[in-house]
């Protein structure tokens, strides 16, 4: 049977996600992550460690460019965080876990759709993609 | 525990290849969506993996499949787990496929997804 495609490019046959230079970490986000979009077109930087931020956010144009569509944006959580640690990741997603003092609670950063979104407890805190 | 793979997302069952196609042991690269997905025979388990490393983003789905040492007493070379264990081809990082985790860092992992066979169609719920 022939794989099926619903995306007739030739994106997967890369032999790499060619994505954008890294961005630089900013003041309190020491530790960075990269998800990509699955498809491969759009990648997204976040920084953890005192603060959760989106370093940048990048979508794929039809003829080949990045487009930023997001920069230094801090992650309102709802919560005064005290840190963040990575709990676990693979390519498209993250969570991180964040010590709040009280409270301790998740958050998950995923790329699909060529969008990044960030959400807690199933409430959307953040997405970042093509307009 | 069911893996989590972020934002509940209405994930379809895209067939991508027929049982008789994979023997035990073989992998054969798949589409869905425009992803890139390794199917996997492991023993008679079907595993399918997102063909991107999670650390360089490296085609890991092409790296070779063998087997990893053991737990075992000071002198002994324990040998096992052959063909589950997956290394990616650029940098060597391992994967145990049964759980999608790096050996070295259980944190993280290569991308699994959901496969249901029905018959004798293999799909993936992307």
């Amino acid at each position: 049977m022939d794989a099926p495609s619903d995306r007739p490019d030739a994106r997967h046959r890369r032999a790499r996600f060619a994505v954008p230079p890294p961005v630089t970490a900013i003041a309190g986000s020491a530790d960075r992550l990269r998800l990509v979009d699955p498809t491969g077109c759009a990648v997204a930087w976040l920084g953890y460690g005192e603060a959760l931020v989106v370093l940048g956010v990048f979508v794929q144009e039809a003829d080949g460019r990045w487009r930023e569509v997001l920069r230094d944006a801090l992650v309102d959580v709802g919560a005064s965080p005290q840190g963040w640690t990575l709990v676990e990741r693979d390519p498209t997603m993250a969570r991180l876990r964040c010590d709040g003092g009280d409270e301790a609670f998740e958050v998950i950063a995923a790329m699909a759709e060529g969008a990044l979104t960030i959400e807690r407890d199933g409430t959307l805190l953040l997405e970042a993609g093509p307009a | 525990m069911p893996e989590r793979t972020g934002p509940t997302r209405v994930k379809t069952p895209v067939p991508v290849a027929r049982v008789g196609e994979l023997a035990p042991g073989e992998m054969r690269l798949v589409e869905a969506k425009g992803h890139s997905i390794g199917l996997f025979n492991i023993g008679g388990e079907i595993i399918a993996v997102l063909n991107v490393c999670p650390h360089e983003l490296a085609p890991v789905c092409r790296g070779r499949l063998s087997g990893t040492t053991l737990p075992s007493l000071p002198g002994e070379y324990v040998w096992g787990r052959e063909g589950e264990i997956l290394s990616c081809p650029w940098h060597g990082w391992e994967f145990d496929l049964r759980t999608g985790r790096a050996l070295a860092d259980p944190r993280v992992r290569v991308r699994r997804y959901e496969v249901v066979v029905d018959g004798d169609t293999i799909a993936v719920l992307v």
